[in-house]
């Protein structure tokens, strides 16, 4: 190992020695060439130079150390620094000199034991960088490039960040950072990251990108929940998508003003917090699964998502930020779903297994715009912890729809399109209702629905139809106490009951095999402040 | 970011949603007024609409 400081002035560094290193800072010329041994040194007793790489392969060493260098590397060759076995290895840039070398600068200790610290002390560069090897790679401060980073090597971000064109990282790599580092993404128009799925603690990824032009894909793998990534698109009116399988942890839109129209896989998972933003365009039909093992957030700012949303994460909890809407099944398997208040829509939810889940809708609308025997269903109940609040679960359909109950207890029920509502499952309801008429309402023959109140009401000429599902067999209907007070009703196979007085009213139609029903108006009730003034 | 929350209660319906919008955001009460009832405007055409074939 040797010494090589940089006396040459503005010339090549190529395989000829000539008069260009030296052993001493200042020192005179003539030593032999570096080699992967030596350690390379430019400083301020070399001068204002441009030192140009500029034949491949030659320009090796291993450690670089130019403080007090105020000159340039050039060139179009590469430069490979190599650390050795137990050294504290360094590559230092000095703050002010010029580094539009454009060949690959790579780092490839190839010691467990040797430890490596890039500082570039806010020098941009220009080369494509490639890190490579066993030993661990430190920044010593933010690295920048504006070309591609490659990283195949264990990496400690400490608490700076690193800024490329493209980025990939590759193999089984332990990462670790902290404070606010980031990797940011600056190219488009190109596949813009790489990700290992075996990489562990990585830090964000930003994608800054900030014009219209072309594609971003984003090559992320399948990484567990644990390895999976951060990534934000901060800006950008251009597209983004994403080759085949596609595992992220936080995916956040916000800055993002673009399209994405398609995902390389037809599922997405999500461990993570997912947030859209408003003023981009998603249309992407790949089913958005949600699998996070903790407490995360969904917010879609009032975009509807056009596929299947899956809530999958064994003690995971999703908390609407703002209401969500897809026009596919939301398949509800494990974790809990908490609507936190606001609206949801979707064609239909699953929430029938026997998993350990919970479904808690606060004061929402939770909407079901489709049709057909599981419109709503949460028919095997094993598992579930439904929390109705005051909700209200709205079935819309213009087609028939089934709201399988399950047997729980459920705040308001809503028939709220023109396609008959078939109910299943002995249900507890705060209120069952109807927005729409005439429709039809279909109650589970032999099984009890119970309720505090019955607000279903037609109009004249659009009465709700109210039966069993067995004709001739009687579905029941109580409520403990009070008046149930209905009008235009076509009633058939129904037992009221429970200890309510159940008026139909007078604008209700008998069908026949019903007791416990009144076809008048309820009487009228005097009050006490009513009796009051009647006889003072 | 803040975020408002709101509640729109129109034709039987009851809507809950949340608007995002920068710290140093320009909008006018009625401008955000608007927007939630633009929010409560599209999901209602939403729900009520007949798919097809139906």
């Amino acid at each position: 190992m040797a010494n090589r400081y940089w006396v040459g002035g503005t010339a090549s560094w190529d395989g000829t020695a000539g008069t260009k290193w030296a052993l001493t800072s200042g020192g005179t010329g003539g030593q032999a060439v570096p080699t992967a041994t030596d350690d390379v040194y430019f400083d301020a007793a070399s001068g204002a130079v441009t030192v140009t790489i500029a034949t491949a392969s030659a320009a090796v060493a291993r450690q670089i150390i130019a403080t007090g260098f105020t000159g340039t590397i050039a060139g179009t060759q590469g430069l490979t620094v190599s650390g050795a076995s137990g050294l504290a290895g360094v590559f230092t840039l000095q703050n002010g000199m010029t580094w539009s070398n454009t060949g690959t600068l790579s780092f490839t200790s190839t010691s467990a034991s040797t430890s490596f610290t890039i500082t570039t002390n806010g020098v941009s560069l220009a080369s494509p960088i490639s890190i490579s090897g066993t030993g661990t790679k430190t920044l010593g401060s933010a690295l920048t490039t504006t070309s591609s980073c490659t990283i195949a090597s264990s990496f400690t971000f400490s608490t700076f960040s690193l800024t490329c064109l493209t980025y990939t990282d590759s193999g089984s790599r332990t990462f670790s950072f902290s404070g606010s580092s980031t990797i940011f993404i600056t190219g488009n128009n190109a596949t813009v990251a790489t990700f290992s799925a075996s990489v562990s603690g990585s830090p964000p990824i930003s994608l800054s990108y900030s014009g219209s032009v072309g594609t971003r894909t984003l090559s992320v793998g399948t990484p567990s929940e644990a390895n999976s990534r951060n990534i934000s698109i901060t800006a950008g009116s251009d597209i983004i998508t994403s080759t085949s399988f596609t595992n992220f942890k936080n995916l956040d839109f916000t800055g993002f003003s673009g399209t994405v129209s398609t995902w390389g896989f037809s599922v997405i998972t999500i461990y993570g917090n997912l947030t859209l933003s408003s003023g981009m365009t998603y249309s992407a039909t790949a089913q958005l699964s949600f699998e996070a093992t903790s407490s995360k957030t969904i917010t879609t700012n009032a975009k509807t998502i056009p596929a299947q949303v899956t809530f999958f994460g064994i003690g995971g909890t999703w908390t609407l930020q703002d209401a969500l809407t897809t026009t596919g099944l939301i398949s509800h398997t494990t974790g809990t779903f908490n609507t936190n208040d606001k609206a949801v829509t979707c064609s239909t939810y699953n929430g029938s297994n026997s998993n350990t889940r919970s479904l808690t809708l606060g004061a929402s609308t939770f909407t079901c715009t489709g049709s057909g025997a599981s419109a709503f269903t949460i028919a095997t109940t094993t598992g579930m912890t439904l929390s109705a609040g005051t909700s209200t679960i709205s079935m819309t359909s213009a087609s028939s729809k089934t709201f399988a109950g399950g047997g729980l207890t459920y705040y308001n029920l809503n028939q709220g399109g023109a396609g008959a509502l078939t109910i299943s499952g002995a249900n507890t309801f705060n209120d069952i209702k109807n927005t729409v008429q005439p429709n039809t309402i279909i109650f589970p023959a032999s099984t009890t629905q119970t309720v505090s109140n019955f607000s279903l009401t037609g109009t004249a000429g659009n009465l709700i139809t109210i039966n069993s599902n067995s004709a001739g067999t009687q579905a029941t209907l109580s409520k403990s106490s009070g008046t149930v007070s209905c009008n235009y009703l076509s009633i058939k196979d129904s037992a009221a009951t429970g200890g309510a007085s159940w008026y139909a009213g007078t604008t209700s139609t008998n069908g026949g095999n019903n007791t416990g029903w009144i076809f008048t108006a309820p009487p009228v009730t005097a009050n006490k402040a009513s009796f009051f003034l009647m006889f003072s | 970011m803040i975020k408002i929350d709101f509640v729109i209660e129109q034709n039987g319906y009851s809507f809950g949603d949340a608007l995002h919008l920068e710290d140093d955001h320009t909008f006018t009460d009625e401008q955000i007024e608007a927007m939630k009832q633009a929010r409560f405007d599209n999901w209602y055409a939403f729900i009520t609409r007949v798919p097809d074939g139906e």
